[in-house]
């Protein structure tokens, strides 16, 4: 926003070529006079982002009515304010209102009349549950806010307002409740969301890049869902959620790693499936990122742990191969990357088309063909279906994409080099903070309690007083 | 709290991840696919002297889904690892010793000892230990090697195949090389090997081969074997007994009867005394528990013929077990460690006797009491 001032003028033609000229004429913007009292007036509005019948129906027929009464009680029917800023005028019809000037009045009308068209709040297509609430966030920010003052009608929650964006202002708003969360939490979240300053904020993506404690992390230090159930439920544990206009992604802080693996469907099912669940999330968590690393390790230093069958049957597997284990599972997990993000970009109609590529072709052709054996397509086909069963996208990004370092020190070291990679990961995560938070809790720090709710689900009422609490935490 | 991680740092990260890309060649890299599995290795002593390796090599399918196909290879050297450099001259690839199953040895190799030949084993640690049988075989050993298979099976397989289920029967101990070294390092006590020999096209056990130090010196058959074993303290799965015994009964089938006392609790009492004038006495005393697995014929077992037959058997099998024993100190093999219990519990006895002399001395006292706790599920 320029920060030049101007208080508007009293004559309209002087007004409304000051704001013809500030928005550079754009066509979309519209004018029209209407005279009050025999006093001449003018609205203007964008009709690009205005309701015109709104404008139709409470601005314009008011005046061709009501030309005896005093101009305020016109305009009763809509949300209005009198300005004498114009500069704040022009931001008001950025943002969908009309603007109203009478000529000899210093100050103008600004009234409210934005276009809606919102999606509605159905279930996000990637977080769907079996069992639970089927609503999701959507664009605009004061109905996601609407969605978590649903679930919580409590006084204690509380919502700051805060703008971002020099040029283009949007408005992001931080929410918490006010007996739950930490409020040294609170003070570094807003401390960072004030410390932002580019021109425009588009995404919950410019938020999660600028406030991370670690920017060069492959682990993702903030969780975002697009379920108000998911938020909510971390709100009252104490987190604190950042929302931005024009995004259906709520960012939660401060994540831990293991907040990943969780999903609201863990508390709608009974505590020991839920269990089981989680146990079969581990494995994948695991086989996600060590499975080709181990079989690069075992296939090229330590044959000698492989059973006498499983060895015949490998070697004879390998024995057209030309390439190193290495080579070998590096060309297959990039052709499968390579899948997987066209898939991702394919129209559904074409989706089809990639399935068969992906699994007659590329699939059988590659072994026939002599470029990699059955038993590393057995290896990565495990791997990525493992790497799918994380419930947050990013982490299973972060997962699939930690398995490439991994398998390069499997080939140059085996199994001690993949002792050595895992212990750095582990040192990683062991030191890694977000928003001042341990982000391996509650493994490291080790918190009993919080062990409760992480690689198994306790009951409810065992858990309900302890899960891993930021404030408990501190 | 963000870290600003210097540019040459970042530089320093990615040259260090190119380079090693680059490491294709590493040093103690073994790509399966380039490794040629030696599953079982014979040793004989040719008639010159020097030692003949005999090597069954397992050769992977070039098509996949396709059973493997084996290769037997001979040659000879001054030791173990002469001959098989000589034979890795021979052989395409690089043998590999990794998942050898067992070390079959000529009972040439067996009389001549076994620690010289058994060295290359115990040295490199890069050969495994650890689940490899020994076995004896009569005569030479690369003859049963040469006969490629055994029915169906690879040879190889087939033998590893027949000593685990005849030590799951009781007829050998379990002895791996791991073990064998233990002893062939232990004066106290000696050990017993497999006994395998080729009639015809089929290999049969012979029993075990009894070893005084690291040199062949007698042998028990089958059926001694498994009270040997017994009296080892061991036990398999299995360990059956068929006896004749006198009830009474009229008919004569009802003569013979099958008892199997493998995995049924036993209790073994070795005792070790030495008497003043330095003489040894092993008191060794085994009490069995059978199950009655074959006594056809019209009459049942009643509770007072088990009391007969308890009788009998124990009877028998002392009898047994007197002459295992001395077939054992004849053998002059320590195998029950009555030396480690001298070194032990006595020593200054232990210091003043010769033992390859003084063994055959010791007074061997075997009892074994058997129990019939179970006649199966027929009345």
């Amino acid at each position: 926003m320029t920060n030049r001032t101007q208080t508007s003028f009293t004559s309209v033609d002087q007004n409304s070529d000051y704001i013809e000229a500030a928005l550079f004429y754009t066509n979309d913007l519209k004018k029209r006079s209407i005279s009050f009292q025999g006093r001449e007036g003018m609205v203007l509005y964008l009709e690009s982002i205005t309701d015109t019948e709104l404008i139709e129906r409470n601005v314009i027929i008011p005046f061709s009515r009501n030309q005896d009464k005093d101009l305020p009680e016109l305009f009763t029917t809509l949300t209005f304010s009198l300005e004498t800023e114009l500069n704040q005028g022009i931001q008001g019809l950025l943002e969908g209102s009309c603007l109203y000037f009478l000529e000899g009045m210093s100050e103008f009308y600004v009234l409210l009349t934005p276009a809606k068209y919102e999606r509605s709040i159905s279930e996000p297509e990637n977080e769907g549950v079996i069992r639970g609430p089927h609503n999701g966030f959507i664009e605009q920010m004061k109905v996601n806010l609407y969605l978590i003052r649903k679930q919580i009608a409590s006084p204690n929650l509380k919502v700051r307002y805060f703008t971002l964006g020099k040029t283009v202002p949007k408005q992001v708003s931080l929410v918490y409740m006010e007996n739950t969360a930490n409020p040294e939490l609170v003070k570094i979240v807003e401390a960072r969301i004030q410390k932002i300053s580019l021109d425009w904020i588009l995404s919950t993506g410019f938020i999660q890049e600028l406030t991370e404690d670690n920017p060069f992390s492959i682990f993702p230090q903030l969780i975002n869902t697009e379920r108000p159930d998911h938020t909510s439920t971390y709100l009252l544990d104490g987190y604190v959620a950042i929302l931005l206009d024009g995004d259906p992604t709520a960012l939660i802080v401060p994540a831990s790693f293991f907040s990943f693996y969780r999903t609201p469907d863990d508390y709608n099912n009974r505590w020991v499936i839920t269990s089981f669940v989680r146990f079969i999330r581990l494995i994948g968590f695991v086989t996600a990122f060590q499975l080709p690393a181990l079989y690069i390790a075992t296939v090229s230093f330590h044959p000698n742990v492989l059973p006498l069958q499983l060895f015949f049957t490998i070697q004879g597997s390998l024995t057209r191969v030309p390439f190193p284990p290495l080579i070998e599972a590096m060309l297959l997990e990039l052709i499968f990357e390579l899948l997987r993000e066209a898939g991702l970009r394919l129209p559904s109609r074409v989706g089809q088309t990639i399935g068969i590529v992906g699994g007659l072709v590329i699939g059988d052709a590659i072994v026939l063909a002599g470029l990699v054996s059955y038993t590393m397509i057995i290896v990565v086909a495990l791997t990525a279906i493992s790497s799918f069963l994380i419930p947050s996208n990013e982490m299973s990004s972060a997962i699939r994409f930690l398995r490439f370092p991994l398998m390069i020190a499997a080939s140059l070291f085996g199994y001690i080099g993949i002792s050595f990679g895992l212990t750095l990961i582990f040192i990683h995560l062991c030191k890694l903070e977000s928003f001042g938070q341990p982000y391996f809790r509650p493994l490291s720090p080790l918190k009993s309690q919080g062990l409760k709710d992480t690689f198994v689900r306790f009951p409810i009422w065992s858990i309900r007083k302890s899960t891993s609490n930021p404030k408990t935490d501190k | 709290m963000s870290c600003r991680i210097k540019l040459g740092t970042i530089a320093l990260a990615v040259l260090i991840m190119l380079s090693s890309l680059s490491l294709t060649g590493c040093w103690d890299r073994e790509y399966l696919k380039d490794l040629h599995l030696a599953y079982g290795v014979g040793f004989d002593i040719a008639n010159d002297g020097k030692i003949q390796e005999t090597v069954e090599l397992i050769i992977p399918p070039e098509i996949e889904q396709k059973s493997t196909t084996s290769e037997i290879h001979t040659s000879y050297g001054h030791n173990l690892r002469s001959a098989s450099n000589q034979l890795r001259n021979r052989v395409r690839g690089n043998i590999r010793f990794l998942k050898n199953g067992f070390q079959l040895l000529g009972k040439s190799v067996a009389e001549q000892g076994l620690y010289s030949n058994l060295d290359v084993n115990f040295r490199d640690p890069s050969n495994p230990t650890s689940n490899v049988r020994v076995i004896i075989a009569e005569g030479k050993a690369s003859d049963m090697l040469e006969q490629k298979t055994v029915g169906e099976l690879k040879v190889g397989e087939f033998i590893t195949q027949k000593i685990e289920s005849l030590e799951e029967m009781s007829v050998f101990p379990k002895e791996t090389l791991d073990t064998v070294f233990r002893f062939l390092k232990d004066p106290g006590q000696d050990f017993a090997l497999p006994y395998i020999a080729v009639e015809g096209d089929e290999i049969i056990t012979r029993g075990l081969a009894l070893f005084s130090d690291q040199y062949y010196s007698g042998m028990l058959n089958p059926d001694q074997s498994i009270l040997l074993v017994l009296l080892m303290g061991q036990q398999g799965k299995n360990a059956r007994f068929t006896k004749k015994i006198d009830l009474g009964y009229p008919d004569n089938i009802q003569e013979y009867i099958t008892i199997n006392v493998g995995l049924k609790k036993t209790k073994r009492k070795f005792k070790v005394s030495v008497s003043a004038d330095g003489s040894v006495e092993v008191h060794l005393n085994l009490k069995l528990q059978a199950i009655v697995e074959e006594f056809p014929g019209d009459r049942s077992l009643k509770e007072k013929d088990l009391q007969k037959v308890n009788q009998a058997l124990s009877e028998i099998l002392t009898k047994e077990a007197e002459s295992v024993v001395e077939e054992v100190q004849k053998a002059n093999c320590d195998i029950f460690g009555v030396g480690r219990k001298l070194i032990a519990y006595h020593h200054n006895v232990w210091k003043d006797k010769n033992w390859s002399k003084d063994y055959r001395k010791v007074q061997f006292h075997p009892k074994v009491e058997v129990k019939i706790i179970d006649t199966g599920i027929i009345e």
